[in-house]
């Protein structure tokens, strides 16, 4: 006779067995958001430290950057003369020559992702809240699993309401992923209690409405 | 950062099928053997996972940093360096573990 969870991996399991006990539920839940916390927090910062170490100096020590331009790090040094400037070799060039350090990449990145724990769980935790509360209104409301399948209308209205949802999460984790990453960079230090991040021109992060930042 | 996550997806996705369907082009010829497809096939895979890991790792830290969406930049800067990011994927956790 098969085993009737196979198709569950090892840690579906364990979830299925901590959640039937209703006294392991929110320890399942909260070992569940530290665990999106690393992840995020390890993932944007190897990232982070991979482009700084391809991209030029290292600014993790630098103040939080005010202004509105590009980051110093990426601003290529002033040429003196502009007519040799065709024939000079561009900041880029040498950028792209560089060897990512697997070792200090990965090191910096555990690093970031547990001595700043309680920063990254300031930036992300309303972000990751409201995704899971997206996540689980489908089947609060029950477009999850459409009850009349030969309900074309019904159908159709749920699946775009799912979308809108998915679509939803995903703008939430860009935001976390803004917010780490910008922490990562050095473009933002100091620790959060809520943080609330909004898209700005060019899609990226320019302006955050931060209530106790 | 959500228009870069989108554009990341349409970028994978139209890659992988191009690579495909470009990889599959041996088999619709008459004749051919089924060894010649697998191997175009998997050839396409690893030609759609090179670009996909080179034209997507470095986006999000070039959209946070430089902002602005260049993806000529993001596959500038993973150049030289595409063995050693998978080998920086493998020792992150995962969420599928």
């Amino acid at each position: 006779m098969p085993w009737p969870h196979a198709h569950m991996g090892t840690r579906e399991i364990l979830r299925m067995f901590a959640m039937q006990s209703s006294a392991f539920a929110p320890l399942v839940l909260a070992v569940e958001f530290v665990e999106r916390v690393v992840i995020l927090g390890v993932a944007n910062g190897a990232v982070a430290s991979a482009y700084l170490a391809v991209a030029g100096e290292r600014r993790r020590s630098s103040p939080p950057r005010r202004d509105r331009g590009p980051s110093p790090a990426l601003v290529p040094a002033p040429e003196p003369d502009k007519s040799r400037a065709a024939n000079l070799p561009r900041p880029v060039s040498k950028a792209h020559m560089t060897r990512i350090s697997v070792a200090e990449t990965i090191r910096f990145a555990y690093t970031f992702a547990f001595g700043q724990i309680g920063a990254i769980i300031g930036l992300v935790w309303l972000p990751l809240l409201i995704a899971a509360l997206l996540q689980f209104l489908p089947y609060a409301i029950g477009t999850a699993y459409p009850p009349d399948a030969s309900n074309a209308a019904g159908a159709t209205g749920a699946a775009l309401l799912n979308l809108a949802f998915v679509a939803a999460t995903l703008v939430l984790y860009a935001m976390n992923c803004v917010s780490v990453t910008r922490q990562a960079l050095g473009l933002r230090q100091g620790a959060a209690t809520v943080h609330f991040p909004s898209a700005g021109r060019n899609g990226a992060c320019s302006r955050r409405s931060s209530f106790a930042d | 950062m959500f228009a870069a996550i989108v554009i990341c997806g349409l970028i994978t996705v139209s890659v992988l099928m191009f690579c495909l369907l470009v990889a599959t082009i041996p088999t619709r010829v008459a004749g051919a053997p089924d060894l010649l497809g697998a191997v175009a096939a998997l050839a396409g895979l690893c030609a759609a996972v090179w670009i996909t890991l080179r034209l997507v790792f470095f986006v999000p830290p070039v959209v946070v940093a430089e902002e602005r969406i260049d993806l000529p930049r993001a596959w500038m800067l993973s150049r030289q360096n595409f063995w050693r990011i998978p080998r920086l994927c493998s020792r992150q956790p995962s969420p599928f573990c």
